[in-house]
C-alpha cells in the first residue's frame, strides 16, 4: 500500500494542538493558524445554525403553539351539518298539505370536473346526460350578441318560437330582463329532436342563440366554479346508485341520497296560500348570515320563497344539527372529535292551518265553474259590447266570523307550486305572470284590490245610521236617476242613474235600499249638504227620468260627505289598509278622501267622486279578503278580527301552541243599527225583492231560486243567509253612465242567527254580482254545510270525505248558460 | 499494513450520539407507521436491522486505514458515479414521488446519490491532498469543482434538488478547510449554490404563502402534496408544545395528514411526539455529534484525513440543517433525509460508513512506534 507522499506529510503532519505549541513557546505554524481560523468559522456556523433552529422550534412549539393547535383542529376536524326536516303543514282536519320527501340528487362541482376540452370531461358529461336523460335546451348567450342587435335577435327568436303580436315584445322584454342577471337565458327546457335541429339551424344566423344540453346550460350559468350546481333532483334510485358506484370515474359528480324535497300533495288549490320553497339564492344566502352557533343555511339548502312557506320560514325551518368529525387525508370520516357530541337537528315546527282542504277545493271548483259560467252565459245571451272583457280570474274568501280564521282562501287561476320546487321553466313562468292568462301567480284574494261596488253599501248604511245622517225611517225617492246640475247651467248636468233605470225603486228606506241595492238612496246618503268652492248654491239634484229625459223635483243633498264616509270606512271598518294576514303581498286597497286624491293624483275632490264612493266605485278599492273581514264584523255584531291562517303550531316535542284570536277593532256602532242592516242583508237573499233572491229562467219561464244548492226547494230546515251583491263597474264610462265591464261580487254570512261562516266571492270582469257571484257562493255554502253535516254529502262534496283536487265541472251545479234573463240587477 | 489502529482512539461520544440518533429514528419510524407489532415487516424493525448492519459496517471501516481510500480514490469515485449514470438510462430506476432516484434491488431499493456523496468526498479529499499548495492554482480549483459538479449535476437532473445541494455543501466545507484564496472560494461557492438559487426562486418568488392557504383549504388542488405537507409539518410541530403528544404522535400523523413522516418529515412527526424538550435534546445530540466530527479535522494526521473529515462534517451539518429547516418552515422543501434518523437503508448506511471513515481517521492518527520505520 502506497504511503501518502512525504512532502505532504511534512506540511501537515503532525497537527500539533495549540496547547502543545504554546507549551513549547514556539510560534504557531501558518497552517495551524489557518486551520484554527477556519475551524472557528465552521464551529460558529454549526453553533449559529443550531441556535437558529432551536429558536425557531421554540417559537413554534411554545409561543405560537395555540395557533398551530387551532390549525391542527381546523385541518383534521370538520364540522358536518345535519339538515333539519322542514316542518309539515296540515289543513284544519289534519290532511297533509306540505311534506318532505327524501330524494336523490345529482350535483356537479365544476372545479372538480376534468379540465375543459378533455376527453375525460366529455365522458363525464356524456354519462350524466345519458343516465339522467338530460334534454337539449334552447338558450340565448347574450354576451355573444352585440348589444344593439339584441332586441332584433330576441324578437326573431320569439317569432321562431311561435309568438305573435304583443307576445313578441313581451318575450323581448322578458329576455332582456333575464339577461341582466344571467349569463345564459334559458328559453325552452325540453326540445324535441326536430325543434333542436330547427333552432340549431337558426342559431347560425342569430348570434347568441344556442341549442345546448341542459347540463351545459347549468354549468355555463353557474355563479362560480367552486359552487355546487344541482343538476337533477328526484333522480330514480337505481340511476343514482349507478352513478354513485362509479364515482371514481366521475370526478366532480356528487350523488346525495338525503335531499329533502318539498312535496305539495294538495295540488294547485293550495298554491297561493302555501307558496313554495326554492333553493337559496346567493343573495339570500349572503343576507341570512348566521350570527353565531349552527349555520342557518348552506348553499344548497331550500328556503321558503312565497306564501306561508316564506312568511313562516323561521318556524318551518328548524335548526340544523351537526357534529365535529375527524377526517383523514382522504376525507374519510374517522369518527367524532373526542369529547364532542353530535347535536341532533331540530325539526321545523309543524303547522296546522285554519283552512279546510275540502272546503278550499270545493270553493276552488265553484269559482272555476263560476268563471266559466260567466263567460259562456254572457256569450250565449249575446249583446256583447265593444271593449267587453270576459272573466278569467276571481277569488273566494271564507272566514269564521267567530274568530277570523280563514276557512278557504282561493285565487283563480291557480299555479302549480310544485313546479317551483322542482325547477320551473322560463316559459311556464312567463305564462304564470301573463295578464292574458289571468296572471295565475297573483293571489287575487289578497292582492287584487278592486272597487267592491254595492257590497260597500252596507258599510255606508251603518256609517250613516251611526253618524245620524239617516234613521231607519228616512226615505229617499228613486226615479231611476238623478241629474246633478252644473253650476253654470242649471238645466244641464251629470246624470247618475240607479241600476234600475226604468221607473226606479220609488220610496226607499235603508232596509229596502240595501235589499234592492238602490243607488239613488246611497247617492243621497253619500253627498253632503255642502257649498263647493266657487259654487253659488248647495249641492242639489233633480229627480230624473232617463226614458222621458224629464226632470222631477229638486232636492238638496244632506248626506255624509267624504270625510265621514272615510272616517266610517277606516275608523269603524277596516278598509284602506292591509288586514295583516300571514302572507306577503296583501294589497292595502284604497279608502279615498280629499288628502289621498291630492297626494296620489294631484286633483281636487269632487262631488262626483263622493257619489261614486257611495256606491263602492270610482277610487275606492278593496280586496276580497278586506270585504270578508269587514263582513265578519256585521255577522258577529261588532268585532273585526285579524284573519289568521295558522291554527296550531306543533313543536318537534309535540307541544301544541294554539294561535290566538286577534281583534283588530270593535265597532262602536249601536247594535240596533247593526241588527237592522243584518236584517236587510237577510232580505237580500230571502225576501222576494232581494237582489240575490231569485232569477227568471227564460227556458222554464219560472222564477228560480238563486240558492238551489244551499236551500234546495222543498228541503226543510232552511239555512238563513244574509248577504249583499255587488256589481262594480270598471273601465270607461259610457255617455249614458253605463260601463262595458263589471266585477261580480257577493259577500255574505250564514247561518243568520249564529253565523259560522262568512263567504266573499269576486269574479273579475264577471258581470252582475247577483247572476255570476251568487252561484259561486251558493256552492261554497253548500260545501260548508255538507262538511258540517247540515246538508247531505254528495252534491258538492264527495261522499268519502276526500277533497276534490281536480276542479272538474259538475254542470248540474251551475245554471244552464243562456237561460238567464239578464236583469241588470245589482 | 504499515500503520495499526488503536481502539483506544475510537471516539465513543461519536458512537453514543449516533446510537441515540438511530434509536430515536427507529422509535419515530415505528410510531410513524402506527406503532404496529414488532414483526420483521415493520418499517421500524427494518430500520433497526439496517442500523445494526450499518453499525457493523461502520466498525469494519473504522478498523481499516483510511489512507487506503486515497490510493483507490478514482476507482471509488467512478464506482459512485456509475449507478448515477445508470439511473439516467430509461430501463433502470424506480420513480418514487415523481423523482427517479432509486434503484430497485428486490427487497430494498438503493439510492445511489446517497453513496455518491461519500465517494465524492473521498475523491475530492484525495485530489486536494495530492495537490497540496498547488490547490491555489485555478486549474486545480476548477478540477475540484468538476469532481463535485458531475454527480451534483446528475442528481440535480433526477431531479433531487436537496441532494445536489448536499454536494455543494460538501465542496464548500472541504474547500473551506483548504482553499487559500478567498476570491476563488466565494466564486466557487456561488457556482455550487446554483441549485440553491433555483430553490430560492421557488421558495421566495412564487407565492407560497398563498398557495399554502389554498392547499390547506382544499388538498385536492395540490396533487403533489408539497404545499399541503409543509402546512401539515408546521402544524404537527407547532401543536407539539413543550412535551408533545406521546409515542403515538400528534393528530396530523395519526390521521395520516402528514405524509413521508417516516423519512423527509420525520422531524415534524417526532416534534408531535416529543415536543420542544425532545426536539431540543435531538438538536443537542446533533450538535455534540457534529462538534466531535469537527474535532476530527483538527486531529487528523494528514491533509487527506482533514479533507475527508471536513467533507463528512459538511454533509452531516448541511443535511441536518436543511432537513430540520424545511420541517420548521425556514427552508424550502428539498427532500433530503435527516442523518441517522430518517428511514431508508441508503441514507443510514452512507452516514454510518462516513462515520466509520471518521473513526478510522481518529484511530489511525498516531504513528505507532512498533510499526513504523
Amino acid at each position: 500500500m502506497a504511503q501518502t507522499p512525504r512532502r505532504h506529510r511534512l506540511r501537515f503532519d503532525p497537527p500539533t494542538g495549540k496547547k502543545k505549541a504554546k507549551r513549547r513557546g514556539l510560534p504557531m505554524a501558518a497552517d495551524q493558524l489557518f486551520l484554527n481560523r477556519r475551524m472557528m468559522v465552521a464551529r460558529s456556523a454549526l453553533a449559529g445554525g443550531f441556535m437558529v433552529l432551536a429558536g425557531r422550534l421554540g417559537y413554534m412549539q411554545v409561543v405560537d403553539r395555540d395557533h398551530y393547535r387551532n390549525e391542527a383542529r381546523s385541518n383534521s376536524q370538520h364540522y358536518v351539518t345535519t339538515r333539519a326536516p322542514r316542518g309539515m303543514i296540515y289543513d284544519r282536519s289534519g290532511r297533509v298539505l306540505s311534506e318532505n320527501r327524501t330524494a336523490w340528487e345529482v350535483r356537479v362541482v365544476p372545479d372538480l370536473l376534468p379540465a375543459k376540452g378533455t376527453l375525460a370531461r366529455r365522458r363525464v358529461m356524456d354519462t350524466l346526460i345519458a343516465e339522467l336523460e338530460l334534454p337539449e335546451a334552447l338558450v340565448i348567450d347574450h354576451r355573444k350578441c352585440p348589444e344593439q342587435s339584441q332586441p332584433g335577435v330576441y324578437a326573431q327568436v320569439a317569432m321562431l318560437r311561435g309568438r305573435v303580436g304583443d307576445e313578441v315584445q313581451r318575450s323581448v322584454e322578458a329576455i332582456t330582463k333575464l339577461a341582466k342577471s344571467n349569463y345564459l337565458v334559458l328559453l325552452e327546457e325540453r326540445l324535441t329532436i326536430e325543434q333542436a335541429a330547427q333552432f340549431r339551424e337558426a342559431g347560425r344566423t342569430l348570434p347568441g342563440l344556442q341549442v345546448m344540453n341542459i347540463l351545459d346550460y347549468e354549468l355555463g350559468n353557474a355563479p362560480g366554479s367552486a359552487t355546487r350546481v344541482a343538476i337533477k333532483t328526484k333522480v330514480p334510485r337505481d340511476t343514482a346508485l349507478r352513478l354513485a358506484s362509479n364515482a371514481l370515474y366521475l370526478p366532480g359528480v356528487e350523488v346525495d341520497g338525503e335531499v329533502l324535497v318539498r312535496d305539495y300533495p294538495a295540488g294547485p288549490v293550495m298554491a297561493h296560500v302555501l307558496g313554495y320553497v326554492g333553493r337559496i339564492s346567493p343573495e339570500e344566502y349572503a343576507e341570512r348570515v348566521n350570527p353565531v352557533g349552527t349555520k342557518l343555511y348552506e348553499i344548497e339548502d331550500y328556503l321558503g320563497k312565497a306564501g306561508l312557506e316564506s312568511k313562516l320560514e323561521d318556524l318551518l325551518r328548524g335548526e340544523k344539527g351537526g357534529r365535529w368529525v375527524v377526517r383523514d387525508v382522504n376525507g374519510v370520516e374517522i369518527g367524532l372529535v373526542p369529547g364532542t357530541q353530535a347535536i341532533p337537528p331540530k325539526p321545523g315546527q309543524d303547522l296546522k292551518l285554519t283552512i279546510d282542504l275540502e272546503l278550499q277545493a270545493a270553493a276552488s271548483r265553484a269559482l272555476a265553474q263560476g268563471i266559466r259560467y260567466s263567460v259562456e252565459d254572457r256569450k250565449e245571451i249575446g249583446n256583447v259590447q265593444e271593449g267587453e272583457t270576459f272573466a278569467k280570474s276571481g277569488a273566494v274568501v271564507a272566514l269564521n266570523p267567530k274568530n277570523g280564521q280563514v276557512l278557504a282562501l282561493v285565487s283563480y287561476p291557480h299555479y302549480d307550486n310544485q313546479l317551483f320546487v322542482d325547477g320551473i321553466s322560463q316559459a311556464k313562468w312567463l305564462e304564470y305572470t301573463d295578464p292574458e292568462q289571468g296572471q295565475p301567480y297573483v293571489n287575487r284574494a289578497i292582492a287584487s284590490a278592486q272597487p267592491p261596488g254595492s257590497t260597500l253599501k252596507v258599510f255606508h248604511a251603518l256609517t250613516g245610521l251611526h253618524e245620524k245622517k239617516i234613521t231607519p225611517e228616512t226615505i229617499f225617492t228613486c226615479t231611476g236617476a238623478i241629474r246633478v246640475p252644473w253650476d253654470w247651467n242649471e238645466a244641464q248636468g251629470d246624470i247618475w242613474p240607479c241600476w234600475k233605470k226604468e221607473g226606479g225603486h220609488t220610496n226607499m228606506n235603508v232596509t229596502s235600499a240595501i235589499k234592492e241595492s238602490c243607488d239613488i238612496y246611497f247617492y243621497n246618503l253619500g253627498v253632503p249638504r255642502d257649498k263647493p268652492a266657487g259654487a253659488s248654491e248647495y249641492l242639489r239634484y233633480y229627480d230624473y227620468n232617463i226614458e222621458a229625459k224629464s226632470n222631477g223635483q229638486m232636492n238638496y243633498f244632506d248626506g255624509l260627505g267624504i270625510k265621514l264616509i272615510h272616517k266610517g270606512l277606516t275608523e269603524q271598518f277596516w278598509f284602506g289598509s292591509a288586514t295583516n294576514l300571514d302572507l306577503d303581498g296583501e294589497a292595502d286597497g284604497v279608502a279615498p278622501n280629499e288628502a289621498w286624491l291630492r297626494r296620489s293624483n294631484g286633483e281636487d275632490w269632487s262631488a262626483g267622486a263622493t257619489i261614486n264612493t257611495a256606491i263602492g266605485q270610482g277610487y275606492f278599492q278593496a280586496t276580497p279578503l278586506q270585504l270578508a273581514v269587514n263582513t265578519v264584523a256585521i255577522a258577529n255584531r261588532g268585532t273585526l278580527y285579524r284573519p289568521t291562517l295558522v291554527r296550531e303550531v306543533i313543536g318537534s316535542d309535540d307541544t301544541v301552541a294554539q294561535a290566538s284570536t286577534q281583534v283588530l277593532r270593535r265597532l262602536t256602532i249601536d247594535p240596533a243599527h247593526i241588527e237592522l242592516v243584518r236584517e236587510a242583508m237577510r232580505g237580500v237573499v230571502h225576501d222576494d225583492d232581494g237582489s240575490a233572491n231569485h232569477w227568471f229562467n227564460k227556458t222554464t219561464g219560472l222564477n228560480e231560486t238563486r240558492w238551489p244548492l244551499t236551500n234546495p226547494p222543498g228541503e226543510e230546515d232552511t239555512i238563513l243567509i244574509a248577504g249583499k251583491t255587488g256589481t262594480a263597474e270598471v273601465g270607461n264610462r259610457d255617455e249614458d253612465g253605463s260601463y262595458a265591464n263589471q266585477h261580480a261580487w257577493f259577500t255574505c254570512f250564514a247561518p243568520y242567527d249564529d253565523p259560522e261562516i262568512v263567504v266573499t266571492a269576486l269574479v273579475e270582469y264577471g258581470g252582475e254580482g247577483s247572476t255570476y257571484a251568487v252561484p259561486v257562493v251558493d256552492q261554497v255554502l253548500r260545501a260548508y254545510f255538507e262538511m258540517t253535516g247540515r246538508r247531505e254529502r254528495g252534491l258538492v262534496l264527495r261522499e268519502d270525505g276526500q277533497p276534490e283536487a281536480d276542479p272538474a265541472v259538475k254542470p248540474e251545479l251551475m245554471p244552464v248558460p243562456g237561460s238567464t234573463v239578464n236583469p241588470n240587477q245589482d | 499494513m504499515t500503520i495499526g489502529h488503536r481502539w483506544k482512539d475510537f471516539d465513543p461520544y461519536l458512537l453514543i450520539t449516533t446510537l441515540i440518533l438511530m434509536a430515536f429514528g427507529v422509535v419515530a419510524i415505528w410510531s410513524a407507521r402506527g406503532l404496529g407489532p414488532l414483526v420483521p415487516g415493520d418499517l421500524g424493525v427494518r430500520q433497526a436491522v439496517y442500523g445494526m448492519v450499518g453499525l457493523t459496517m461502520m466498525l469494519v471501516i473504522a478498523s481499516f486505514d483510511y489512507r487506503f481510500l486515497a490510493t483507490g480514490a478514482w476507482v471509488i469515485y467512478l464506482a459512485g458515479l456509475a449507478p448515477l449514470f445508470a439511473l439516467m438510462l430509461p430501463s433502470v430506476g424506480t420513480t418514487i414521488a415523481g423523482s427517479e432516484r432509486w434503484i430497485d434491488f428486490g427487497p430494498i431499493s438503493m439510492q445511489p446519490s446517497e453513496f455518491a456523496k461519500l465517494t465524492t468526498i473521498i475523491a475530492l479529499a484525495a485530489f486536494i491532498a495530492s495537490r497540496g499548495a498547488a490547490m491555489a492554482e485555478l486549474g486545480n480549483f476548477v478540477v475540484s469543482m468538476l469532481i463535485v459538479g458531475v454527480p451534483m449535476a446528475i442528481v440535480f437532473l433526477e431531479p433531487d434538488l436537496g441532494s445536489s445541494l448536499v454536494f455543494g455543501a460538501i465542496w464548500a466545507t472541504m474547500m473551506l478547510m483548504t482553499a487559500r484564496t478567498r476570491t476563488m472560494y466565494f466564486g466557487g461557492l456561488a457556482l455550487m449554490a446554483a441549485p440553491a438559487f433555483v430553490a430560492a426562486w421557488r421558495f421566495v418568488f412564487l407565492d407560497y404563502q398563498k398557495e399554502r392557504l389554498l392547499v390547506s383549504y382544499n388538498p385536492a388542488l395540490d396533487p403533489m402534496g408539497e404545499g399541503f405537507n409543509i402546512m401539515q409539518a408546521r402544524i404537527s410541530i407547532g401543536s407539539g408544545g413543550w412535551t408533545g403528544a406521546g409515542l403515538a404522535g400528534g393528530t396530523q400523523s395519526q390521521l395520516e395528514l402528514l405524509t413521508v413522516r417516516e423519512s423527509d418529515f420525520i422531524f415534524a412527526h417526532a416534534s408531535g411526539m416529543f415536543g420542544l424538550i425532545g426536539m431540543l435534546a435531538l438538536l443537542a445530540t446533533y450538535l455534540i455529534m457534529i462538534w466531535r466530527c469537527l474535532s476530527v479535522i483538527e486531529v487528523a494526521r494528514d491533509n487527506f484525513g482533514q479533507c475527508l473529515a471536513a467533507g463528512i462534517c459538511g454533509a452531516f451539518f448541511f443535511q441536518a440543517m436543511v432537513n430540520i429547516g424545511m420541517n420548521i418552515g425556514l427552508m424550502p422543501v428539498t427532500g433530503i433525509t435527516l442523518p441517522f434518523v430518517s428511514a431508508g437503508s441508503s441514507s443510514v448506511w452512507t452516514f454510518l460508513a462516513a462515520e466509520g471513515v471518521l473513526q478510522s481517521i481518529l484511530m489511525h492518527r498516531r504513528r505507532l512506534a512498533f510499526q513504523s520505520g
